[in-house]
C-alpha cells in the first residue's frame, strides 16, 4: 500500500502505546435533510404525510427543528458526557433503534428509562451503526466514563465497518460503512475495494463469515464485561421476531401488527382504535404502499415498542 | 455454505473456541476423531531444515541444542504446549500467559518457556497459552476463550507483530461446523496471496505491512483487556533496517543488560555480534548463544553476523521476572 502524507505509517513503531487511541465511531447524519437523519427518513415522512393528509396522525405536521438534539460528541443527549454523574448513570448503546430514529427525544429508550423508571441513562445510539460500531462505542464509553451499567442492543449481524486509515492531519480513524451488495452501485463497490481496501466479500455479499465471527466474539466479550445485551435475531422478518426478545407484557399491538400484515384489508384508517395503534406503535418513518388499501408497515420503533424495551431492561436488570 | 446456518441468526453458528494456528501437531480433533498424544522434536519440516543448517555451523561440543532431541514438544488436545488437559487444571489457582510462538517457546526446551519458569521459579502456576504463528486477532480470541471457558486466576497477554492477522470462515469437518482461522502476513508468497484473496475472501490489505483495520482492532482489543484487568505486553516490531529484535530489551526491561548489549548493540555498525566459523568452534560465543537464543538462531555466512530468532532461556527468564515483579510482587 502506498502511503500519502495524511496516512499514519504504522510499519515502524516501537510498542502498543504508540497506537493512537480509539474514539467513538459515528455515522454522519445528512445535515442537508436536517431535522431528518437521512434522505430516506425525509422521503418516508413526506410521503406518509401526503398520503395521510385527511387522517389525524400525530406526525402529520412538518418536522420541528429540534426533533433531534445532539451533545457536543454527536450523540442524542441534552447533556455533554463530561458533565454526567457516571456513577449513577447508565449507557445504552446501539443502532438507530437506540438512537430513536424517527421518534421524538422524549420517546427514546434512554429518555423513557430516565424519566419513567428513574434510571438515568445516556443515549449512545448511532443511526446506521453496525455491530462493530456498537461494540467499539460500548468499549470506549466504559474506558472513558465507566458508566454504572452498559446496555447494548445489537443491530443486524450482516452490517459491518472497515477501518481504512488513521488520518494524521485530523487525528481521527477513518472507517468505511459496509452496506453489502444490496445498497451499493457497482461503481461504489469498486471504489471501496480499490481506494479503501475493503474486503471483496464485504462489498459483494450480503454477509461475511468474518463479520459473523466478530459478532459472536463481541457477545462473549460483553458477557465477560457484565454488559446487558439484547438484540434482534434474524433477518427483519416482522414483529414476531421482535416479540421474542422484547417480551412485552401487553401483546395487543404486536398481535394487531401481525394480523394487519397478513390481512391488510382488516386495517381501517377511519377506525380510532387502529389510528391509536399507528400513533403508538410506529415512528414517523412508517412504510406505506402506494395505496392506502394496504396496512402500514413498521419502519423504526414507535413509542410503545420503546416503552416495552425500557420495561424489559428495567424488570430484568434493575427491579 | 451450510444451509443449517442462517447468516441472520447467530444462534445457528458454532460457539467461538480456541483458534489454533495449525503449525503444531496433532491436527485438530473434531467430534468423532480420537486425540492421540505424542511427543515431537520438530513442529514443522521448516523447523527441522533450519535446525540442520545452523547445526552444521555451530559447535557440537558447546552448543546446548546439538542434540536434536534436546527440545521436545508435547501438546494437549486443545493444541497448546501443555501436558495437562485444560479440564484437569485447578484454574482457581492457575494463570495463563497467552501469545504467539514466543510464548509457546518455539525452539526452546519446555522447562525454559515463560509459563514453566513462572510456575517453577516463582511458585505461580501458569499455563502456556501460546500458539506459534499467532497474530493479534488469534491472541485476543484465545484470551477471551480462556476467560470464558476456564476463568483463570490471571491472564497475561504478550501481543505479537501487528502485520499478522487472521481471517475467519466457517468450515465443516465430520459433519460439524467450526470457525476456521487462516493466518496471513506480508511474507506470504504471491500464489498464497492470490488464493487467499480470490478463494477465501481475505482482505488484500492483510498482505500489506499496514492494515489499518488490523491495527484499529488490535487497539480495541488492548482496551478490552485493560477493562478485563489483564496484564499486557507486546513483542517488538520487526524493522527492516535493524536487527529485528533490537528493541526487545526496551519491553523486557532486564535487570542485567550485559548479554542484551552484546547481542543487540555490539558496535555502531553491526546489527548483531559477528563470529567467524572458527570463532563458532570456540567456547567464547556460547554463553551468549546458549542463554539468549533458542535453537533457531541464525548466522549469516556472508557477514558472519549472528541473529536472534526466538527467545532463549535467559530472555524467557527475564520476561517471567518482568511479569512477576510488575504484577504479582
Amino acid at each position: 500500500m502506498l502511503l500519502n502524507n495524511s496516512m499514519k505509517d504504522f510499519s515502524y513503531f516501537k510498542d502498543m502505546a504508540e497506537i493512537p487511541p480509539t474514539e467513538f465511531m459515528l455515522t454522519h447524519p445528512s445535515y442537508e435533510k436536517f431535522p431528518y437523519t437521512c434522505s430516506y427518513e425525509f422521503d418516508d415522512h413526506t410521503s406518509v404525510r401526503n398520503k395521510l393528509d385527511s387522517v389525524n396522525w400525530r406526525f402529520s405536521e412538518e418536522s420541528e427543528s429540534d426533533f433531534y438534539k445532539h451533545n457536543s460528541l454527536g450523540f442524542r443527549n441534552d447533556q455533554d458526557f463530561d458533565d454526567v454523574d457516571w456513577e449513577n448513570t447508565c449507557a445504552i448503546v446501539g443502532c438507530s433503534h437506540v438512537y430513536g430514529q424517527a421518534i421524538e427525544n422524549h420517546n427514546t429508550i434512554s429518555s423513557i428509562l430516565t424519566s419513567e423508571y428513574n434510571i438515568p441513562t445516556m443515549n449512545f445510539g448511532v443511526a446506521g451503526a453496525s455491530n462493530r460500531i456498537i461494540h467499539n462505542n460500548a468499549i470506549h464509553a466504559m474506558k472513558k466514563y465507566n458508566p454504572k451499567k452498559v446496555i447494548i442492543i445489537w443491530s443486524y449481524p450482516n452490517r459491518n465497518h472497515w477501518t481504512h486509515n488513521y488520518n494524521v492531519k485530523n487525528e481521527h480513524w477513518e472507517h468505511t460503512n459496509i452496506g453489502g451488495s444490496v445498497i451499493l452501485t457497482p461503481h461504489e463497490a469498486k471504489l471501496m475495494i480499490r481506494t479503501d481496501f475493503v474486503p471483496y466479500e464485504f462489498v459483494h455479499m450480503d454477509y461475511s463469515h468474518h463479520t459473523l465471527y466478530e459478532c459472536q466474539l463481541y457477545k462473549d466479550i460483553h458477557k465477560l464485561l457484565g454488559t446487558v445485551q439484547y438484540g434482534a435475531l434474524g433477518r427483519n422478518n416482522g414483529i414476531l421476531q421482535e416479540l421474542k426478545w422484547i417480551e412485552p407484557k401487553d401483546m395487543t399491538y404486536y398481535k394487531m401488527n401481525s394480523e394487519f400484515e397478513s390481512n391488510p384489508q382488516l386495517f381501517d384508517w377511519d377506525n380510532l382504535k387502529h389510528m391509536k395503534y399507528v400513533d403508538d406503535f410506529y415512528a414517523r418513518d412508517i412504510r406505506l404502499a402506494d395505496s392506502l388499501s394496504e396496512a402500514p408497515r413498521l419502519g423504526h420503533y414507535g413509542r410503545s415498542i420503546n416503552r416495552d424495551i425500557a420495561d424489559l431492561i428495567y424488570r430484568k436488570n434493575f427491579k | 455454505m451450510d444451509f443449517s446456518l442462517d447468516p441472520y441468526n447467530l444462534n445457528t453458528f458454532p460457539d467461538i473456541g480456541f483458534i489454533r494456528t495449525g503449525h503444531q501437531p496433532p491436527w485438530p480433533h473434531w467430534n468423532n476423531q480420537t486425540y492421540i498424544k505424542n511427543i515431537i522434536n520438530f513442529t514443522t519440516d521448516t523447523e527441522l531444515s533450519q535446525y540442520k543448517t545452523i547445526k552444521s555451523v555451530l559447535s557440537d561440543k558447546y552448543w546446548k541444542y546439538a542434540d536434536p532431541e534436546f527440545v521436545s514438544y508435547e501438546f494437549n488436545s486443545e493444541g497448546f504446549r501443555e501436558k495437562e488437559e485444560f479440564d484437569n487444571i485447578d484454574w482457581k489457582n492457575t494463570s495463563v500467559v497467552v501469545g504467539c510462538s514466543y510464548t509457546m517457546g518455539h525452539c526452546c526446551e519446555n522447562e525454559h518457556t515463560i509459563s514453566q519458569i513462572l510456575t517453577r521459579e516463582y511458585g505461580m502456576p501458569f499455563v502456556n497459552g501460546g500458539q506459534p504463528g499467532a497474530g493479534n486477532r488469534t491472541i485476543h480470541n484465545n484470551a477471551i476463550t480462556f476467560m470464558k471457558k476456564y476463568n483463570p486466576k490471571n491472564v497475561v497477554i504478550i501481543w505479537s507483530y501487528h502485520a499478522r492477522y487472521a481471517w475467519l470462515t466457517i468450515d465443516k469437518d465430520n459433519n460439524q461446523n467450526y470457525w476456521n482461522a487462516t493466518h496471513y502476513t506480508p511474507q506470504d508468497s504471491k500464489a498464497e496471496r492470490k488464493d487467499a484473496i480470490r478463494n477465501r475472501g481475505v482482505p488484500s490489505s492483510y498482505f500489506d505491512s499496514v492494515s489499518y483495520d488490523s491495527i484499529h482492532q488490535w487497539k480495541n482489543a488492548i482496551d478490552i483487556h485493560n477493562l478485563l484487568g489483564n496484564k499486557q505486553y507486546s513483542v517488538s516490531e520487526k524493522y527492516e533496517k535493524m536487527n529485528s529484535h533490537n528493541n526487545d530489551a526496551l519491553w523486557i526491561k532486564p535487570k542485567d543488560t550485559t548479554l542484551y548489549e552484546k547481542l543487540f548493540m555490539p558496535n555502531d555498525i553491526s546489527p548483531g555480534p559477528t563470529y567467524t566459523p572458527a570463532d563458532l568452534q570456540t567456547p567464547e560465543p556460547y554463553e551468549l548463544i546458549n542463554k539468549m537464543c533458542s535453537r533457531d538462531v541464525k548466522w549469516d555466512p556472508y557477514s558472519n553476523i549472528l541473529h536472534l530468532n526466538h527467545y532463549g532461556e535467559q530472555m524467557n527468564r527475564d520476561i517471567a521476572d518482568l511479569i512477576y515483579r510488575e504484577n504479582f510482587k
